[in-house]
């Protein structure tokens, strides 16, 4: 018995310290000026959409959040569009060879971000386009492929290979095969990658820095721009943090399975 | 023969990837050898490897490598000892084990400029919870995380460390649940105690499952760049500025290009070097009969 | 003499669902016991509970006159080979064999000195170095029963340890664990599922079927005296033929009306039966003995022998002839020698006689 109450509480500190984070933000985001700066801090309070308010209210947070909203959708489609092709396309060659390309998608992922990011503002100043969302969508949809090729074939794994054989016997051709036979059974995979992908770019940071404009900030560069030389505003802040935050963590949750399998074939942080 | 109709499947698109991949490392390998500017676009001069030279001799960024690697060796072990430690605790039945899963997916979601502004907000030298969490277990003088050089990149440690550990977990926890059960069972037969069973057939078992995860972990730390932007911008006084963060810095604050396409392209070699390395030692090839 | 291993009204459910209902076998020192059955009766469960690798949740398990209930598996003495071998993928196969002198606390000489000696006994000294997966299947499992023979145990287990194997590996590896039972003169608790392993190597089988036993004997026992219909269809190759029909008088009056049969016991008239004939008992001619009609539905040669399948009054029967005897389609007169029927209630199963 001992034992038992021992390892309970072991459990709860641990997801204490994993979700206290979490909640001090969402906290801070319901409480008024005072109550957030109060010290020793308070635990329990009267909750107030003081903040939420004002940072709904923000034209620039709003347009943070469209431009997000935007981007991460149609990079995403676009990724899983392809990357599912491509996937196809791998998953029917022989061990070896795919061994190979599998290793070359991977290794797209080593360099960092900086190393592709920097021609390409730069070309994108020369071009003047560096305020516009197909830009930020086109990288986006280049860095989200190698990942949606790398899970989608996971998926197509799964799919027994005899299906392919006996559509092929019965006379279809292989474009037929893909999109009426296997992509139908594929669907779950392919919401999971769509939603993954989604994922990596509504949090990415680094590219948007550099190659969103004025008017196609993602939101987290938004935020960034709520930390003036004046002084942090906690209360808007992390209210901003956690509309930020909260459709991705629903999201997220929804795939639950996949996120961990998704990490593991790559990051499109870059 | 319809074998071949699937290779238009991939073939244009890992194509089109390969194509730019290469045009991208020559464009860039090219800038390398100029001296390019945002200030003033249209003046190019050749320096061949000048700026080689220069990043060897560059005390500013030989440090930053430093502390890169500092960092990624330090986060990447902690993570994984950690998770391993949280998940050879969380292997037994328990209910609720589904939500604990979930909850651990948290902070793997969580938009790391978010993560990095929670740490900061907590951070906070007069308001944090950290410094109320010390006050409260006796240190009396409130530390300044974020602002003391000494301790800020281990701040930053603390908020990927926090991040990052339950991925491990998670990802462990699936490779433990693929273990097969019997060699466990056989060795209970063969007179091992619990911990033994852990120790010598268990953690065998799962080494490979860990190397990989330490190795995602590594390369993904190397590449770490929002935290650092948002706790620290590389301060105080340098002391958290890794090297992505320095090459960062050097193409736009101090708008010199090629510099910066030096340090990126440094750092993507040297960690592909290290990283098969690390690899050839933990898989070598294997000898004797394949059954 | 004190039982090698007494399991005494063992029960055990997973929730709703009974796996082990009220099992009770006892075994003595040198017995080679086959718990025998189809996928999910519970003799797997059994195996394990006896190991302590699953707990019970009624009844006692002794070994020795110990009882090891509360007893922890690494304590209870016993060696178990499992169905995919386990062994340990990281270690040499020398190692593997003295993983349990380790545990014990051998010191590494000595540890060393007895896995040489149980490795030639097995023929596997020139793999003492390898690792399991540079090994063939017939390989792995001779390592995993010399894992299990270096700790003289009181008791060995073994969880369908052949099914992994291909047929003639199987039949090869059959023999040896017959041979090595003769050596060692240990007692055996043997599961499978394959009834042609169980009569081959079996001093008692216990049939089981949903977790509950049906009969424990000898080969010879359960073979031509099986306590019910579900352990008459399960022993025995080729299968038993089995006539449902009803009593009139002191004949026995086959559905469908295309056999009558007398019979030597006397039971009540009007009473349904169902009449089992083992293929030995279904003669191709019926000389001097009692016959029926019989159509020649199927052949299937196996090399010396045919394999006969035939509609008696419309419905199967199974004889075993000589190569070439029969033609699928003639029809025949049969032989039938009721010597050796067996007689059981339709409705419970139950052998009456």
């Amino acid at each position: 018995m001992m034992r038992r109450a021992l390892f309970w509480i072991g459990l709860i500190a641990l997801l204490i310290v994993t979700l206290f984070p979490v909640y001090w933000v969402v906290a801070t985001s319901l409480k008024t000026v005072k109550q957030a700066f109060a010290y020793p801090p308070t635990l329990l309070f009267e909750p107030t959409f003081a903040n939420y308010a004002r940072v709904l209210q923000n034209g620039v947070f709003l347009r943070g959040f469209t431009n997000s909203f935007v981007v991460s959708i149609s990079a995403s489609v676009i990724a899983v569009a392809i990357g599912a092709c491509a996937a196809y396309g791998l998953v029917q060659q022989t061990p070896e060879k795919r061994r190979s390309l599998e290793k070359f998608v991977l290794g797209l992922r080593i360099a960092p971000a900086l190393i592709f990011v920097v021609p390409t503002y730069y070309l994108a100043v020369r071009l003047g386009m560096l305020n516009s969302h197909s830009l930020l969508i086109a990288v986006y949809a280049f860095v989200n492929i190698p990942f949606a090729i790398s899970m989608m074939v996971t998926f197509f794994e799964d799919i027994p290979h005899e299906l392919r054989d006996a559509a092929r016997v019965d006379g279809a051709r292989e474009l037929r095969i893909f999109w009426s036979v296997i992509l139908p059974l594929a669907r779950g995979g392919l919401v999971a990658t769509l939603i993954l992908c989604v994922l990596f770019t509504w949090n990415e940071f680094f590219i948007a820095l550099v190659l969103s404009g004025r008017d196609t900030q993602t939101l987290p560069v938004t935020i960034t721009s709520f930390l003036t030389f004046q002084g942090i505003e906690w209360g808007p802040l992390t209210a901003a943090a956690t509309l930020i935050m909260l459709p991705m963590v629903i999201l997220g949750l929804l795939v639950q399975g996949n996120v961990v399998r998704g990490m593991t074939l790559g990051s499109v942080k870059g | 023969m319809d074998q071949d109709a699937t290779r238009y499947f991939y073939q244009p698109v890992l194509m089109v990837l390969g194509a730019v991949s290469v045009v991208l490392t020559g464009y860039v390998a090219w800038l390398t050898l100029n001296d390019l500017s945002l200030m003033k676009p249209a003046a190019q001069k050749f320096v061949g490897l000048d700026n080689y030279a220069r990043l060897l001799t560059d005390a500013r960024g030989l440090a930053a490598l430093w502390r890169t690697a500092l960092f990624t060796i330090a986060v990447t072990t902690i993570e994984i000892l950690l998770g391993l430690a949280i998940v050879l605790y969380l292997d037994r039945e328990f209910r609720g084990r589904r939500l604990v899963r979930a909850l651990l997916l948290i902070p793997i979601i969580m938009t790391p400029v978010v993560v990095g502004l929670t740490w900061r907000f907590i951070f906070d030298p007069s308001t944090g919870m950290a410094n109320y969490v010390l006050s409260l277990l006796g240190q009396g003088r409130p530390m300044d995380w974020l602002g003391n050089p000494a301790i800020a990149l281990f701040a930053v440690m603390i908020a990927d460390i926090w991040q990052w550990t339950p991925f491990v977990v998670l990802l462990t926890l699936a490779a433990l649940e693929a273990l097969p059960s019997e060699p466990l069972d056989a060795a209970r037969v063969d007179g091992a105690r619990e911990w033994q069973v852990t120790f010598y057939v268990l953690l065998p078992m799962l080494k490979r499952a860990l190397l990989i995860v330490a190795l995602i972990r590594a390369i993904d730390s190397v590449k770490a760049f929002d935290l650092f932007y948002i706790m620290t911008r590389g301060g105080p006084a340098l002391s958290t500025e890794t090297l992505n963060l320095y090459g960062y810095i050097s193409a736009f604050t101090n708008f010199s290009i090629s510099y910066a396409m030096t340090i990126a392209l440094v750092l993507t070699v040297v960690t592909n070097v290290a990283l098969l390395a690390v690899y050839g030692v933990m898989f070598p090839a294997r000898q004797g009969v394949r059954a | 003499m004190t039982a090698a291993l007494a399991l005494r009204n063992i029960s055990k459910s997973y929730g709703d669902v009974a796996v082990l209902h009220d099992v009770s076998v006892e075994a003595q020192p040198g017995d080679f016991i086959v718990l025998l059955g189809p996928s999910g009766c519970g003799k797997s469960t059994l195996l394990h509970a006896i190991a302590g690798l699953h707990s019970i949740n009624a009844g006692e398990i002794v070994i020795e006159g110990r009882n090891v209930n509360d007893v922890p598996t690494r304590e209870r003495d016993i060696a178990m080979v499992f169905q995919s071998y386990a062994l340990y993928p990281n270690m040499t196969v020398a190692e593997n064999i003295g993983f349990p002198l380790k545990m014990r606390g051998l010191p590494m000489p000595e540890r060393r000195r007895r896995v040489e000696k149980i490795a030639q006994g097995l023929q596997i000294e020139a793999l003492l170095e390898r690792r399991p997966r540079q090994l063939s299947g017939g390989q792995r499992q001779r390592v995993a029963i010399g894992r299990a023979m270096v700790r003289d145990p009181k008791i060995f287990l073994f969880d369908e340890p052949l099914s992994n194997l291909d047929a003639t590996l199987r039949v090869e590896m059959r023999t040896e664990i017959k041979t090595l039972h003769r050596r060692i003169g240990k007692t055996i608790v043997y599961v499978t599922h394959d009834q042609i392993e169980a009569m081959t190597l079996a001093t008692r089988i216990v049939v089981m079927n949903k977790g509950v036993i049906q009969q424990v004997g000898s080969p010879a026992e359960v073979y031509s005296r099986p306590a019910n219909l579900f352990v008459a269809r399960f022993i025995g190759t080729p299968a038993i033929t089995l006539l449902k029909g009803v009593i009139r008088g002191s004949r026995f009056i086959a559905d469908g009306g295309g056999a009558e049969l007398p019979l030597r016991q006397s039971l009540k008239d009007g009473m349904r039966l169902t009449l089992g004939l083992r293929p030995e008992y279904l003669h191709r001619d019926a000389q001097g003995q009692t016959s029926c009609r019989a159509t020649v539905e199927i052949v299937e040669p196996t090399g010396p022998e045919d394999i006969v399948i035939l509609t008696v009054s419309g419905q199967r029967a199974t004889a075993k002839w000589p190569a070439g005897t029969a033609k699928a389609g003639e029809e025949r007169l049969i032989g039938v020698d009721l010597g050796g029927a067996l007689l059981f209630d339709p409705e419970s199963g139950e052998r009456l006689a």
